[in-house]
């Protein structure tokens, strides 16, 4: 019977499962000198055959893939345990890290190959780009990069910190780090294969056979999004592991440990305050807006309610009335209401009030601390994880969070939550204040890490499907440094988009935005023309820029909005909403915009170029 | 003589037939004009000038023409990889846009494009992809293509690593994935060795036969002239010449007898003879074989006598292949290549006897007499000549026929 590599395979399988039969037949027995040596005979046998295999019929996918698998099982268990032998566990567990990865993803690389192996055109220029980004040095030295860089992360971070922090580090740095190289190895991959394949002419054989462009398009933008979604998935389950390991690892101390299960590995969601009581909070809203206006009789909307003003004027009131509302003067006591907290009671986990004073002077013997008196449903506040009544003096400046029972969560799902700012050793204290944005926020339990992990992967999963879609659009008519930058160009703006423009209002100032559209594009332009003619042409130069500024980020998508690692890290909900909204702004709508004007492109194009 | 003149009559009544009947026309060009413009769109190059082209059913119409006059951009316009300045373009009676006339046609450029991270094997089976072909179908055309193109002992080496002649083999495998019945053949034998290029030409041949119908476009004028029924001379982006081969370059004026080796004295009475007829020999010479048939009789000697040598393996095989002879050295036991070409070919394979262009009955019966006639003639082969009559015969005459004439 003729040997071949299937057999080969059989003949390997069916070798190790009697090797392993008789050594436990042996070791039932108690015979262990024959189980020894089986093991021993049997395990000779089994490397010779493995890499005779190797040698003969490494051609064979299947028998290449066993053996290499097998081989580099092997070395990896054996590096790591010499690691583990000199006292380096953490070299041990890196090596660990790098082999289950690759080896993951050479799994889910096959099922992917197998998946794209339907007869159609779309799935087989998907499979091409696929073996393409393996086999090509560009996109693989990112995908190494990322199997390598992962499993080391955990093990450069300072045991000397806290256990939650250096959780909430590696969460972070490797989530960036996952999303930056995929993002580079995306714009790499999308744009390389259009300009190489226009420049180095493969494209011609694909267009002459019945392959639509737009096909040939939707082709490659599927091999990029599952290589995509692989790459992810494989990252996931790795930050996944890395960051049970990590969790595993001894605390500094109980507050720590409670830290990180109720506030790292959790998916929390927030509650910004009230007013205890929403027609007080409009009339002093009311009053501000005329205060306003008898200090400025030109404000705009003379005459008209709170109600009726524009949200823009509406706005910059609410924040005014809302700021002297966080803050509290000594003496003085601000109440604040919380709803919506009705499913806290379905986790039953503590509520956690977090609070970050910020004190308007100096501090009681200028220790950096504040103090405070607590209310919860006019009741005194008692720790409840210590029983200990009050609130100990805190730092100023610095989070802090009190555990909250949930059963004082009323039947309206509310809580009322009463600050004072007390009298210290007899004397007044400076008053403190909250940040508005995040200096005093109410958060429950309302999922699991993981699926808050895979929800923020599925968030950065439809950021590279965009910027695929913009790879292979600027591929398709751009040459391949130029693309490459225009992608990055766009898809940083998009990532720092709420900052950029912030950046380009205090650049140069504009007509206020509440003036009507008419307003403000004849006010610009006036304006233009008296810093150019009074000689001021920097200024003239600097609004140019910020309206050329301005123009370039309304063609970019807000990426701002879906940057999901900050809350992943911070144990903050990553909600289905989030997802969903990503999923419709970046993923239908930027992507299919893209998608029109690369096809738009692609289809007018010539693909060959002149040769007479 | 008299057998030639039969044979070119009947091409010119193909060709007249082919195109008088418009439902036979696979290609149709009118006008067709292809000006290259600058970033700025101001005029650079006019590639294609007004060209008038015509290829009917089942012919081997050649596009010459030297580096440079159009050739390849006639042949991408067709493709509707550019899109024409002016004039109308029509292949299979659609626009050369449309993807579903793309299923009919197969490609070979002048260069092989081909993924160099792919092998041989993924290469066929990614083109084979593009045509909507089930795995079960696709798996048995790429091992059929492969062992055609002598490809399949070393299909798992990725492509860059192939030399220039196996690339244009795994590119004309990649043209007939789909068992084209439009084959466009740019520049096919560049980077051939004389084995190759043998190959390439009796594939031609086999394919003409089958009714299929092939643009070969190339500036190697002695494989044109052995292959093709109807050619045009493209220079500087116009047609210059064209008509049936036939008809362009045989000399009226001039007479050729071929007999056996004749010495002094037999000649003297020959010349003796033309003088009575008012005539006399203008030369008295030995026709000479032709190189590529001594290059190959050469390795294929070599081949018999097992000699080794790191590249002569595959060329022995592919000489045996090309021959039909030592079939075990290439191809299994029960196989001979116009076996695997028909099976190549089965899926589509319309008998050529029964094509609609045929000429008169009478034309039928000469044809079949001429090429029964042509099996004494084999020792001194011109394709040329023999090839045209071909496409008009009944099936199993095709057959043995071309069995004989290839062994």
């Amino acid at each position: 019977m003729k040997l071949t590599g299937w057999r080969w395979l059989v003949i390997w399988a069916g070798s190790a499962l009697c090797g392993i039969g008789i050594v436990a037949m042996f070791s039932q027995q108690r015979l262990y000198l024959g189980a020894l040596v089986t093991y021993l005979l049997f395990g000779l046998f089994h490397i010779a055959w493995l890499v005779y295999g190797f040698v003969k019929w490494r051609y064979l996918r299947p028998v290449k893939s066993t053996a290499l698998a097998v081989l580099s099982t092997w070395i990896a268990g054996f590096l790591s345990w010499l690691a583990f032998g000199i006292g380096s566990p953490g070299l041990g567990a890196v090596l660990i890290g790098v082999w289950a990865m690759v080896i993951g993803f050479h799994l889910g690389l096959w099922l992917l190959r197998l998946f794209l192996s339907f007869g159609h055109p779309v799935c087989g220029v998907a499979r091409t780009l696929v073996d393409e980004a393996i086999r090509r040095r560009a996109p693989l030295v990112f995908i190494v990069l990322l199997l390598v860089m992962l499993p080391i992360m955990p093990f450069v971070m300072d045991p000397q910190d806290l256990l939650r922090y250096r959780i909430q580090t590696f969460i972070t740095w490797s989530m960036i780090a996952a999303s930056a190289l995929l993002s580079l190895m995306t714009v790499f991959l999308a744009v390389g294969t259009i300009t190489s394949e226009i420049q180095n002419r493969q494209i011609l054989l694909s267009m002459s056979k019945p392959l639509s462009r737009l096909n040939y398009l939707v082709g490659k933008w599927l091999g990029i999004v599952s290589l995509n979604l692989l790459l992810l998935t494989v990252c996931g389950t790795a930050v996944y592991t890395f960051t049970m390991m990590l969790a595993r690892q001894p605390a500094k101390n109980l507050q720590d440990r409670i830290a990180v299960h109720q506030r790292v590995l959790v998916a929390r969601v927030s509650k910004a305050p009230l007013p205890r009581s929403e027609a007080g909070f409009r009339q002093q809203c009311q009053e501000r807006l005329d205060r306003i206006r008898a200090e400025n009789n030109s404000y705009s909307m003379v005459g008209q309610s709170f109600d009726q003003v524009s949200p823009a004027i509406r706005r910059e009131v609410e924040k005014y009335v809302r700021t002297r509302w966080y803050a509290i003067g000594p003496r003085m006591t601000q109440v604040y209401r919380f709803s919506g907290l009705r499913p806290a009671q379905q986790y039953g986990d503590r509520l956690q009030l977090r609070i970050k004073p910020k004190s308007g002077g100096a501090t009681p013997n200028n220790s950096g601390l504040v103090y405070l008196n607590l209310l919860i449903n006019d009741r005194p506040y008692i720790n409840p994880n210590t029983n200990v009544q009050g609130v100990p003096p805190i730092a100023e400046n610095t989070y802090h969070i009190l555990p909250l029972d949930t059963q004082d969560i009323d039947v309206n799902g509310e809580l009322l939550i009463a600050i004072t700012n007390p009298l210290v050793k007899g004397k007044d204290q400076s008053s403190f204040s909250f940040n508005l944005e995040d200096g005093l926020e109410m958060f429950y339990r309302a999922g699991s890490f993981e699926w808050n992990l895979v929800r923020s992967l599925l968030i950065v999963w439809l950021r590279l499907a965009f910027l695929a879609m913009l790879g292979l659009t600027a591929g398709t008519f751009l040459g391949f440094p130029v693309a490459c930058l225009v992608c990055l160009i766009v898809y940083i703006a998009a990532a720092a988009s709420g900052f950029l423009a912030e950046s380009l209002e205090f650049y140069s100032a504009l007509p206020s935005s509440k003036l009507p559209l008419w307003e403000r594009i004849t006010g610009t332009a006036s304006l233009i023309w008296a810093l150019f003619s009074s000689g001021d042409l920097w200024g003239g130069l600097k609004v140019v820029i910020r309206l050329i500024g301005t123009g370039f980020m309304l063609l970019v998508p807000n990426f701002g909005t879906y940057n999901s690692t900050p809350l992943l890290a911070d144990g903050r909900l990553v909600s289905s909403q989030l997802v969903l909204y990503a999923a419709g702004q970046i993923g239908l709508v930027w992507t299919a915009v893209m998608a029109v004007v690369g096809y738009l492109i692609f289809r007018s194009r010539e693909l060959a170029r002149v040769i007479v | 003589m008299g057998r030639s003149n039969k044979l070119i009559t009947m091409t010119q009544i193909n060709t007249q037939t082919l195109a008088s009947d418009s439902d036979d026309l696979i290609v149709k060009c009118a006008q067709l004009t292809k000006t290259f413009r600058d970033f700025w769109l101001r005029n650079r190059v006019t590639a294609v000038d007004g060209v008038d082209l015509h290829v009917g059913r089942g012919e081997v119409f050649g596009l010459l023409g030297p580096n440079g006059s159009g050739k390849s951009t006639t042949i991408k316009l067709l493709l509707g990889l550019l899109h024409p300045t002016s004039g109308r373009i029509a292949v299979f009676g659609r626009h050369p846009r449309e993807v579903s006339i793309k299923k009919r046609i197969g490609y070979l450029p002048e260069e092989s494009y081909l993924y160099r991270f792919l092998n041989a094997r993924e290469t066929l089976d990614y083109y084979g992809r593009l045509f909507h072909q089930d795995r079960r179908r696709r798996q048995r055309r790429i091992n059929q293509l492969l062992e055609y193109v002598g490809l399949d002992k070393v299909a798992r080496r990725p492509v860059g690593e192939y030399s220039k002649g196996m690339q244009r083999r795994i590119g004309i495998a990649q043209a007939l994935i789909n068992d084209p019945d439009l084959l466009i053949l740019d520049e096919p034998t560049t980077g051939m060795d004389p084995i190759g290029t043998r190959q390439i030409k009796d594939l031609i041949l086999d394919l003409r036969c089958r009714g299929k119908t092939i643009l070969l476009c190339s500036h190697l004028l002695a494989d044109v002239e052995d292959i093709t029924d109807r050619v045009a001379i493209m220079f500087g982006g116009r047609i210059r010449k064209a008509g049936a081969i036939g008809d362009l370059l045989t000399r009226r004026d001039v007479t050729t007898i071929s007999a056996p080796l004749l010495n002094a004295e037999e000649i003297n009475a020959l010349d003796q003879v033309l003088e009575k007829c008012g005539k006399q020999i203008d030369r008295v010479d030995h026709p000479r074989q032709k190189l590529e048939d001594l290059f190959l009789e050469i390795v294929h000697e070599a081949q018999r006598e097992g000699l080794a040598t790191s590249g002569a393996t595959s060329g022995g095989r592919t000489v045996d292949f090309l021959s039909g002879q030592q079939r075990g050295a290439h191809l299994p036991e029960d196989t001979n290549p116009h076996q695997l070409l028909d099976e190549l070919t089965q899926d589509k394979f319309v008998p050529v006897a029964s094509e609609p262009s045929l000429p008169d009955p009478m034309s039928k019966s000469e044809l079949l007499e001429d090429l029964v006639n042509a099996e004494h003639e084999k020792k001194q082969p011109k394709p040329s000549e023999q090839v045209p009559a071909t496409p008009k015969k009944e099936d199993h005459v095709d057959r043995d026929l071309l069995n004989d004439l290839t062994e």
